[in-house]
């Protein structure tokens, strides 16, 4: 099946996603606690006909060695409280909010995502993870951060609760009717009923990130979407292909799948206007938070290495962390274009390592079509700059080209996120 | 006299679905709900337990349908401007760092309007849903509990000073680290590092609301961590006397005693022998026991009135025996209650019901 328009996602983040966002001077950096930010945000994804708006989520500080991190800006709140609150003052978008699987129990969860849908009226998604960040077990009474593969074991098992607590009641709601369900796995026993009707979308739609072959093979089992991070088109195409590729082995049909790449689009009204306005934001990164980030992506401490000598990648490898397709796609590179510490930290932490356009309306547009028409990306998952000014230029100048080349919508034609996406919605076993 | 409004889906009294057809209680009646006793000038709504229900309740009963509160008062904050909004999250299906991340983002969004109402759940629910032994089996373990989880939560709360969130712009500094603190705490239940990833809420802490339930090892420790302990008394006297225990139980580290707020059941008509009837109509199709505010707004205004004049509570916890009829309703009951309760609205919860704005305990350190 071709899908006719590209799916867009709005990729909330506090103050924008250049890293130095909050200190750009159009963002008042006090105001990215209070909910009118985040309502703003939202109804301009919606009148951009958005099909999405997606919030994150960390379970611990940024820190270093005990002391917070001066120079950065806030991990999201919490995404359920955005997502359901948003959802009250717009009628069409998508909200997905961000739940670990490895640090929730799935009865709760089933019934969160439950709730978020029918409060959305069938508008909710829930980005599934497994929480890449040591520091958050220590935050959970935990000492160790759970093993990859039995993060990822144990997401399968909890996805598979939540699934048949949402089928166990029918869409006809009966209120003497439904029998409790008794679900047992390696990791969960569960006997339960879901205490409220079928969630409108049957399913909450399911969204995945995580590009391991551990995260591939999970998302292949159960993932609708996958927020991606491929930078290069040649990447992203061979990463789609092989999630496809395994949706059969279980049992799964490739079309029900929408990979969505981060974009970061710095847009100006010729190339160098946009170049400029890249430049004026990356001149506002202090180096510290460029270091803190490239460390946390690695998993290699690099706050005392020297800044303007090239990025150490074969200590890096031999330190033998479990290393991303990100992070190998990162080091390849560095080694390639000899790179700095300092320009591999500006360059992981001015666009987080997605994804990257700078230039004209016209350019973001031509990279998103080839990256569509050429089996790279479903659509986007946009991540501006920063918050308000980049997402009202994107949807002011970047929707409508898209739309006059027949790539996006005209007008929302469904009403829940399923319709949206082009995804069926499940039927009850 | 404060006065909170509790949101079932349906109703409180177990009769509700069969009495009024049985299609009320969707999420967004109750999002409507909040709203109309914001307008009313009620000081809170509260969202109820989450259900976690494994095993379905006798037939027929009334809370067969019941939602998850958090995205219920995430939903609330997006549709109100001012009312206080409170969600149940009890002890043994929660960890202190969510509550911590959910409230202070809650407080935030909210502009400071949010309760962490405290509890603990149905047994059934944690012994097949969870694995868990319930707390409810060790009383005693369940308070040293409770106890931890409070100051943990606090802690985290606290981990941020007021004047941590520095975003000057020009020299680039976010955060002040020094003003920035792992809490380090390590007892019998939890091990938590911290800090929160959330800036101080504006309340400094969410008003904590403990649902007492009748479980009196809580009950003692909830004297020193509660701003608002809800009772359930069965009649005038018994609450007079409750208040009265509650409020002299000498707590330590404490100089203020919590308020006191008495649950009602709420049957309202146009007239006293209507709402009887009423009563008497959802009674006979199923019996419930439970205190009850039944009558015209006037009548049941001048009830509570006496009972806060006699010391039997600070305020009430109206549980609307049917959503569909008793929420409309509590507008001209707070009307008729003016004299004694004139509108106002606090910029917060905690001025609203004239609590102190706590200040971090890091703050001297």
């Amino acid at each position: 099946m071709t899908r006719r328009h590209l799916a867009l996602g709005l990729f909330i983040y506090p103050a924008g996603h250049h890293v130095a966002a909050w200190r750009h001077p159009s963002v008042a950096p006090r105001e990215m606690l209070g909910f009118d930010y985040y309502r703003r945000a939202a109804q301009t994804a919606e009148r951009g006909l958005f099909d999405l708006f997606f919030v994150g989520d960390m379970l611990a500080a940024r820190e270093r060695d005990g002391r917070v991190l001066a120079e950065g800006a806030l991990n999201n709140i919490d995404s359920i409280s955005i997502c359901s609150a948003v959802a009250q003052t717009t009628r069409r978008l998508g909200v997905v909010a961000t739940l670990s699987t490895t640090y929730n129990e799935p009865l709760s969860i089933a019934e969160r995502f439950a709730t978020l849908d029918h409060v959305t009226g069938g508008r909710a998604a829930w980005n599934i993870i497994t929480t890449r960040n040591d520091d958050a077990a220590l935050n959970f009474s935990r000492s160790n951060h759970m093993a990859k593969t039995e993060r990822y074991a144990r997401a399968k098992d909890f996805v598979d609760v939540c699934t048949a607590l949402w089928d166990s009641q029918a869409d006809n709601f009966n209120l003497v009717g439904a029998e409790p369900v008794s679900i047992e796995n390696a990791s969960f026993a569960v006997r339960g009923l879901l205490p409220m009707p079928r969630p409108p979308q049957g399913w909450p739609v399911l969204v995945q990130a995580g590009g391991s072959p551990a995260g591939i093979e999970f998302a292949a089992s159960v993932a609708e979407v996958i927020f991606a991070a491929q930078s290069r088109l040649d990447e992203a195409r061979a990463f789609r292909s092989a999630v496809q590729a395994r949706m059969p082995v279980h049992g799964r049909n490739p079309d029900h799948l929408r990979v969505l790449p981060g974009l970061f689009p710095v847009i100006g009204d010729s190339e160098a206007a946009a170049r400029r306005k890249e430049a004026e934001l990356d001149a506002l990164l202090h180096p510290a938070v460029g270091v803190w980030m490239l460390s946390e992506q690695i998993g290699f401490r690099l706050y005392d290495h020297p800044l303007d000598v090239r990025l150490p990648t074969d200590e890096i490898r031999a330190a033998g962390h479990d290393l991303t397709p990100r992070v190998v796609s990162l080091l390849d590179r560095a080694d390639r274009e000899q790179l700095t510490v300092r320009d591999c930290a500006t360059k992981v932490a001015a666009a987080r390592s997605h994804g990257y356009v700078v230039g004209t309306p016209e350019q973001v547009v031509d990279h998103m079509q080839r990256w569509f028409e050429e089996g790279g990306a479903d659509g986007f998952n946009v991540m501006p700059p920063y918050f308000p000014d980049e997402l009202d230029l994107f949807v002011d100048e970047v929707i409508p080209l898209l739309q006059r080349r027949g790539l996006f919508r005209p007008a929302y034609e469904g009403t829940t996120l399923r319709e949206h996406l082009g995804l069926p919605r499940p039927s009850r076993p | 006299m404060s006065i909170f409004v509790s949101l079932a889906s349906q109703g409180w009294h177990p009769a509700a679905l069969r009495a009024e057809g049985g299609d009320f209680g969707t999420p967004g009646a109750l999002v409507a709900a909040a709203r109309q006793v914001e307008e009313a000038g009620a000081d809170a709504v509260l969202f109820g337990m989450p259900a976690l229900t494994p095993v379905p309740p006798a037939a027929h009963s009334a809370n067969r349908i019941r939602y998850d509160p958090l995205p219920l008062v995430g939903a609330a904050v997006g549709a109100t401007t001012h009312i206080g909004l409170g969600a149940h999250w009890p002890f043994d299906i929660a960890e202190p760092f969510h509550v911590a991340r959910v409230f202070a983002t809650l407080d935030h969004l909210s502009g400071g309007r949010t309760a962490w109402v405290t509890g603990l759940t149905e047994a059934a629910a944690l012994r097949d849903g969870f694995g868990y032994r319930p707390l409810v089996d060790d009383p005693d373990a369940a308070a040293r509990r409770a106890a931890e989880f409070v100051a943990v939560t606090n802690d985290l709360f606290d981990s941020w000073e007021d004047r941590a969130f520095v975003a000057d712009q020009t020299t680039g500094t976010f955060a002040d680290p020094g003003r920035v603190h792992p809490i380090h705490h390590q007892g019998a239940f939890f091990t938590v590092r911290g800090p929160l990833n959330v800036p101080r809420p504006p309340q400094g802490r969410p008003v904590i609301v403990h649902w007492d339930g009748g479980r009196l090892a809580l009950r003692r420790t909830a004297v020193s961590f509660a701003d608002v302990i809800v009772v359930s008394p069965s009649s005038l006297s018994e609450a007079v006397q409750l208040r009265a225990a509650l409020r002299t139980t000498a707590v330590e580290g404490r100089s203020d005693a919590p308020k006191v707020v008495a649950t009602a059941l709420l049957i309202l008509a146009e007239s006293d022998a209507a709402a009887q009837a009423r009563a008497e109509a959802l009674d006979a199709i199923q019996k419930f026991d439970a205190l009850r505010l039944v009558g015209a707004p006037g009548t049941v205004a001048e009830t509570m009135g006496r009972w806060i004049a006699a010391g039997a509570c600070d305020g009430f916890d109206l549980r609307p025996a049917v959503m569909a009829e008793d929420i409309g309703p509590v507008a001209p009951l707070l009307e008729a209650l003016r004299a004694v309760r004139p509108r106002s609205r606090g910029e917060t919860l905690r001025a609203q019901l004239g609590l102190p704005r706590p200040a971090s305990r890091f703050a001297a350190a």
